[in-house]
Formats: structure tokens, sequence, C-alpha cells
């Protein structure tokens, strides 16, 4: 039962049951929904970390910002998207909007009034720099001045997913939300705005465009008589708080390997409180004594059962291992979450280009061993459930200033079809960590061997460049990221491109079997503890003729894992 | 002084002995509804979702390493100065407070590195979990220190912290929330077994990781950490450094902090 009404008394009017109908719809049916709650909204982050920013980086200018794409669409369940000549999506009132709440933003400066060297400081400007540097990370308290003059802005672009001129756009076409940082924020000797916070932004973001964080800082490099003066903004912790409707957990569209213990799902999970006797909506019949307190049929005891309610508090979601819990009074108790992952964010160079004879030996699983591989993972941990429903690569390919040999020539796409090398990226559900139960479940994967040229993505999404350009339209063989959809395993799902149903993730124990996940029974069964994402290139090869195009771009790719999740009890007080 | 009531949804009372006129029962029936229809946060226990704050990468393999980037030097002092005066302008020559044990032998010449991360909770929030992976593959050159045996070797240390609501700049007055130093890491494998294919019946995701064999150390701890509103809350790794060979932090590194925030914003 949702909101309720009721019959007002007056003075004079005899009491009759109905009068009293109030309690009795509460008592008997106490579940919330979200349009009874004050805010009805859910909370969740968009956090982005950056090992390093430095001026310079980039080599299509210094003064050039970096940018990291996003997209928030739809939950599964509301996920309406009709491919055709042109592809179009329908936005109606029942589709959950998000809105952009706060934003903060911070880097490490060494808990002082300074900034940091960056890893090309003072050395020899008029030749790209080889790193490291003996000088990066130290402090410089007399540069700090105007170092930190930084900007942030959030654009909006629609996808060229829903173009019909494929790929000709890649430029924003909004200005969601800007602000310009003042370099006395961070260089206060004895207080910082570091992390500089900004709240009550409150722009709504559009369910089905995609979005670029810019980070502005013009004023961290700079040459000096010969040499550079480059400075860094170091471990870049980004943090997009934004809020979604609370929705029902149980989904029109269920997730495919479901806890056998839920099997109620999609009737739903409300199990309500004991309903207490309320007696004078039951008995208080006209006529009838009506006794204040002190009696078991009171007006008294009738508020003290409707307000043991309140007492007890309202309670929903999961536990940590997904159990549900047993008083479950919260219809609506789901909302949004995004996690993202960084994958190859902190390379030597901060990216890696093809041909880069020096540079590539440097890598992890290049060399030893002769694999000619690169190769990165993470792990995060599952604490409360998820149910994952969508899953994106946002393919960095932003060029970046590094030493190789011959020289750079060229930037932006690969552009020529290479046999034998392959870009694999994967996400999956692991158990295992500490024990000895390893086990993994594929939820999403995608595979590419064929650059070819821009907009030779499979399942691509969007192409989009953080590169200001006075040239219009921006070229689309410079744009410099493509978000693409990792499909999830199974079919039946909603998706830009055909996928399976979301998949449930939560450390539960095995004692209760997960269904079918991908067509097969998960050999995580219920007791997954951790996401891994995994992002491989092999079989390459330097001296492919590639020009030195850019392989990874500065800073790295980002896995954005889009999932429900659901209310929590803390798990002790 | 009154004394207080015990009800929450009204504040009409009734007793043997009141009056219990239609007004007093149209106040509290019209509370309860009011309240029923605007659920506040405060009404529901379960009022919390998690966010989660992810972090990672794989360094480079080359030996010795001067670019440690995030991992930055421990001490501000003048060795650690591109410019300005060490006695004039430093204020934390210590940056991190709590992680350092006088009898590690792998903290030499003070070279280690603090590589922090910086969060802002603008509403109260509960820490609920850390976990720091740091995996070796020995066979591919992501080897430094953890090849072998663990044991004995304490050379991490993990702090969560927040500085001083009053003086917000002095590391030396922050709080320290969560630390985990001087454990031997032998202790925090991530398995006793190799996560390697054919080292048991188990089933790999793809793309296959190109190891021989995986170890590491995986710190994961459940935390009960109240935040209050309005905080900035820091997450530091302390590895070592070492002088000649390649770095400690030469492992892929993940790491990711669980918070629980409250619905409503």
């Amino acid at each position: 039962m949702s909101e309720v009404t009721r019959k007002r008394l007056s003075r004079g009017t005899k009491l009759y049951k109905e009068h009293f109908d109030i309690l009795r719809d509460i008592e008997t049916d106490p579940k919330v929904a979200a349009s009874q709650m004050a805010t009805g909204r859910g909370t969740f982050r968009i956090n982005l970390n950056i090992s390093k920013l430095h001026g310079g980086h980039t080599n299509f200018g210094e003064d050039q910002p970096h940018g990291i794409p996003f997209i928030l669409p739809p939950l599964q369940e509301y996920f309406d998207v009709t491919t055709g000549t042109p592809n179009y999506f329908e936005v109606d009132e029942s589709t959950p909007r998000i809105h952009l709440e706060e934003v903060h933003f911070s880097f490490d400066q060494r808990e002082e009034a300074a900034a940091v060297a960056g890893p090309t400081y003072n050395t020899a400007a008029a030749t790209i720099p080889g790193m490291p540097n003996a000088a990066s990370g130290k402090l410089g308290f007399e540069e700090i001045g105007d170092r930190y003059k930084l900007a942030l802005a959030i654009v909006e672009k629609t996808p060229t997913f829903f173009s019909s001129e494929a790929g000709a756009y890649v430029g924003p076409q909004r200005e969601v939300w800007s602000v310009e940082i003042p370099p006395d924020a961070f260089s206060g000797k004895f207080f910082r705005l570091n992390p500089y916070v900004l709240t009550g932004i409150a722009r709504e973001l559009h369910p089905y465009k995609s979005y670029m964080l810019k980070i502005y800082f013009e004023d961290l490099y700079e040459t000096v008589g010969t040499t550079r003066q480059d400075f860094a903004l170091v471990n870049v912790q980004v943090s997009l708080v934004c809020s979604h409707p609370l929705v029902p957990r149980d989904a029109a569209l269920p997730p495919q390997n479901l806890p056998t213990n839920q099997a109620a799902f999609g009737t739903g999970f409300v199990i309500a409180p004991p309903a207490a006797t309320i007696n004078v909506s039951n008995g208080g019949t006209p006529g009838t004594k009506i006794v204040a307190g002190g009696e078991t049929e009171s007006i008294s005891q009738d508020l003290y059962e409707v307000d043991t309610l309140w007492r007890d508090k309202f309670k929903a979601g999961y536990d940590r291992f997904a159990e549900p819990h047993y008083e479950n009074s919260i219809l609506d108790d789901g909302s949004y979450e995004v996690i993202c992952i960084p994958l190859f964010g902190n390379t030597r160079h901060g990216g890696v280009v093809w041909d880069d004879v020096a540079g590539l030996p440097n890598e992890p699983y290049w060399s030893p061993g002769g694999r000619n591989m690169l190769f990165d993972r993470r792990i995060v941990p599952l604490v409360q459930p998820l149910m994952i429903q969508h899953v994106y690569l946002a393919y960095n390919m932003t060029d970046l200033e590094e030493s190789v040999a011959g020289g750079r020539t060229s930037g932006g796409f690969p552009n020529a079809s290479l046999a034998g090398w392959d870009m694999e990226v994967g996400l999956g559900l692991g158990t295992g960590i500490r024990s000895d139960g390893i086990d993994y479940t594929q939820v999403a994967s995608y595979t590419w061997n064929d650059f070819g040229g821009v907009g030779n993505f499979p399942n691509q999404v969007d192409i989009l460049s953080a590169e200001e350009s006075t040239t219009i339209p921006f070229s689309v063989s410079n744009s410099n990221w493509t978000i693409v959809q990792m499909d999830l395993v199974g079919t039946g799902g909603n998706g830009f491109f055909a996928q399976g149903p979301p998949i449930f993730a939560a450390r539960g124990s095995n004692h209760w079997q997960r269904t079918q996940c991908g067509g097969v029974a998960p050999p995580t069964a219920a007791a997954e503890t951790f996401l891994e994402a995994r992002m491989k290139y092999s079989g390459l090869a330097t001296g492919t003729g590639q020009n030195n195009r850019v392989l990874i771009g500065f800073g790295g790719h980002y896995m954005i894992v889009i999932a429900k999740k659901y209310m929590a009890i803390p798990r002790s007080r | 002084m009154p004394t207080p009531h015990p009800r929450h949804v009204t504040h009409e009372q009734f007793a043997n002995g009141c009056t219990i006129d239609g007004s007093r029962l149209d106040r509290a029936l019209e509370d309860i509804l009011e309240r029923w229809n605007n659920v506040k946060g405060s009404d529901v226990a379960s009022r919390w979702m998690q966010t989660q704050f992810v972090q990672g990468f794989t360094p480079d393999i080359i030996a010795p390493q001067t670019n440690t980037f995030p991992f930055l030097a421990v001490r501000n002092e003048a060795a650690q100065l591109v410019s300005g005066d060490a006695d004039e302008d430093v204020t934390n020559y210590w940056r991190v407070k709590g992680w350092q044990k006088w009898d590690n032998p792998y903290w030499v010449n003070d070279r280690e590195e603090h590589w922090t991360t910086t969060m802002w909770f603008e509403r109260p929030t509960v820490l609920t979990h850390v976990a720091i992976y740091q995996l070796i593959d020995s066979a591919n050159g992501i080897n430094r220190v953890l090849t072998g045996s663990l044991t004995g070797q304490r050379m991490f240390a993990y702090t969560i912290w927040s500085p001083s609501e009053f003086d917000k700049e002095d590391a030396s007055m922050a709080s320290v929330l969560w630390q985990h130093t001087w454990r031997d890491l032998d202790n925090w494998r991530v398995s006793e077994t190799l996560w390697s294919p054919g080292a048991g019946t188990w089933t790999d995701m793809s793309p296959a990781a190109p190891i021989d064999d995986l170890e590491g150390a995986a710190i994961e701890q459940d935390l009960y950490i109240l935040i209050p509103a309005r905080s900035r809350v820091k997450f530091t790794i302390t590895a070592p450094d070492h002088p000649t060979a390649k770095q400690w932090i030469d492992r892929n590194w993940s790491a990711t902090l669980t918070a629980l925030e409250p619905i409503d914003v």
C-alpha cells in the first residue's frame, strides 16, 4: 500500500469505524513506495581515479584538457531503444532521471602548499623527453603561483549510435556544468580547498546522451629558457555525486542468475511485519464506548501499535550475503550504481604507442618471455549485492608525447587492419581469494582485432573528442575516445546491442545456488566475492608501419559497470 | 518541564481521565497520515547504499625507477624540494601518522612512499570495507619482493585517516581511523594455491591472464567507521623504496574503499 487518505473529523461528529481506517490500512499493509519517501532518490557516485596528469602530456597541445567520457543509460528494465535507420530512443514519464548533485575534485599535494613536479620537470624542451626524471614528485613551493589554476567541465553529446550521419560529430553539443577553480584554493599554507567540493548542482543528465568530464590545467606546464617547467596533478580523484529515483527491486526484467532462495522474484519480496490488532478500527462500531488509554482496546493502544512501526524503523534491501530483510517493508529499495575501473591507467609514459621500441619493453608482459603482450587486471571486492545491467569500455586514444624510435609522425587511430593481434577485455565474477575454491563466471566480454580505421569498433556507442578545435566539425580521425558496449552473456536482455539480461552478483554462500548464467550453471555458484576486469593486447609486434599510432591513450581506459544496487543495513552497531 | 512523551508520529496523547475530543483525534490521525505519506530518511533503518572508490594500476618494470607516480616520498624535506625553503615553507615533515615501525628492516633511508587518495563525504557515511590486492607474476617481471616465501615481509602499511576538523592542514593533528602495518604478508596471501590453469580444477574467465603463477597479497577487512558530515577522508598505501633495484611498488595494484552513504540527497 502506498499513500493513504482519510475522512476528517469535525466537532460533533460521531466516531465511526471508517474514521480510523488509516490505522488499519497502515498496520495491515505497511509497505512504503518511493512516492511516499521524503526524497525517494538514491545516490551514486561516478568515481574516476587518474594516476597522473601533467602539462604537455599530449601531442595536441599543452593547453588542451584531459577528458574522460561516460554514459548513464537506463537500467535494463527501463531501457527503450529501437534499432533501425536511424536508431532512436524513447523517454517517457517512467524513465528514471539522473541528477548531478555534487562534484568533488582532489589530488595529492603531499600535504603542502606546493606544486608537485611532473615526470619531465627540468628536462630539455627541445626534445621529447625520456621519462622518468629524478625531480619527479618533488615539491615546488615557489612555483605554485598559478600552476593549479584549474577548471572542470561536464559536456554532453548525442551518441553516434543515434546519429544518421554515423561518426560525423565527435565534439560536445552542450555544456552541462563547469567551474573555474582559482589557484588560491590550493596554495594556502594553513588551509586549502583540496578536495574542492561543489554541492547543490542539480543538473539533469539525459539517459541516452554521452558525457565527458574535462579537466583543464593549462598553466601546469611552461617552457623556461630551454627547459620544461612541468608540474603534475598526482592521483586525481574525481567524484561526481548523482541521484537516481528509488526503483523496485523486483524488476520486470529479472536477472538470469537469480539465487534460488528468491524464487518468488517477480511477485515481490515484501514480507510485511506482523500486523497488530487495531482495536478501534476493528471494533469501534457506533455506540461502542471509546476508551482513551490504559486498556487493551483503547485509542492509546492503537496509536502505540502504529507508532511501533516508526520506532522499529522501516527496513528493506539485502544484507551482505544477498538475503532479503525478513521485515522488508519498502517497495522501492533499488537504485543506480556506477563502478569505473581504470585499466592501463599508469603506464610508463601515461599511454602506449605502436612501434615504441624504446618504451614497450618497459611494460609488463612485453619483453619477459618474448610475449609481445600487454595485460592489466583490476580486482574489485563485492561488498553489497549488485545486479549488473550494462558494461561499457571507454577506449582511450588520447595522443601522448612520447619518445619513440624515428620520432612521431602522426597520432589518432591505428589506421590499418593487421592480422595476428587481438584486443580482448572481459568482466568476471570471481571467488576464491584467500581460499582454495577458485572459480570465475564470465559476465561480459569484448574482442577486437581489426582497427581498420575510425568507426570500425564493433558495438560502438559513441566517438568523442576531448580536444578543442577551431575546425568544425572536429576531425573524426583525431577523436580520442570511443565507448563500446561489452555484451552481457546470454540473450534476451536490453541494450544498445543484443546482450543478456542483468546478472546478479553477491557474496552469498553456495548454499543458495544460482540459476543459469549465460546458459550454463555459473561456476561461482552463489559465492562470488569479487569482480575482476581484465584487458589484454596480444600478438603485437613493433615495426609494423603503424606510424606510432596510439594503442593506449594517455591516462588509459576505463571499464564502466552500470548496476542496480540496493538499500543496506550497516553490518554492526 | 513537561515529561517527554514516547510517541514518534504524533504529539497527541490519550490516557484515562483525559479528554478525547474529535479535534485531538483529528490531529493525531493527521500527524500519522503526514508521516506515512512523507517517510523521512531517519524513519528507514536501511537508508544506506554502497559506493566504491576503485583505483589501481600496473607499473612499468624498468629498474631502478625514479618516477613512481602516484607514490610520492613520505617526508617533505630539503632533498624533496625543487624550490623553496625546507625550514620556512614545509609544514608537514611527515605526511602521515603512525605507519612507521622503527625496526622494520625494509624501511631504509626514509625512502618510503605514500600513495594517497582524498575523498570528501558531504553527508554522514559509514566506511564498511577496505581491500588492497597486490598481485605479482614472477614469470613476467612483476615480482618485486613477493617471490618465494612471504614470511617476514612486513614492509607495507595501509592507513585511512581524516584531517582534524580544526586544523585541516596539519597532518600531525589528523585522526587515524584504521591502520594496517607491520603485518606479515605471508598471512595475507591471495591464495595458498597457485592461480594458474592446470593447477587445479577451476574455471577461468576471458581473456585468460598471461601468467605462469599468480600470487601476492590480498588485504581485505570489514570496517565500521562512522564518518561525520562534511569530512575529508584520506586513504594511504605506504610502500618501501629500493635505491638500486626495482621498486617495491612493482606489482599489480587494485585498491577499493567501500562506503555506505544515505539515500536522500
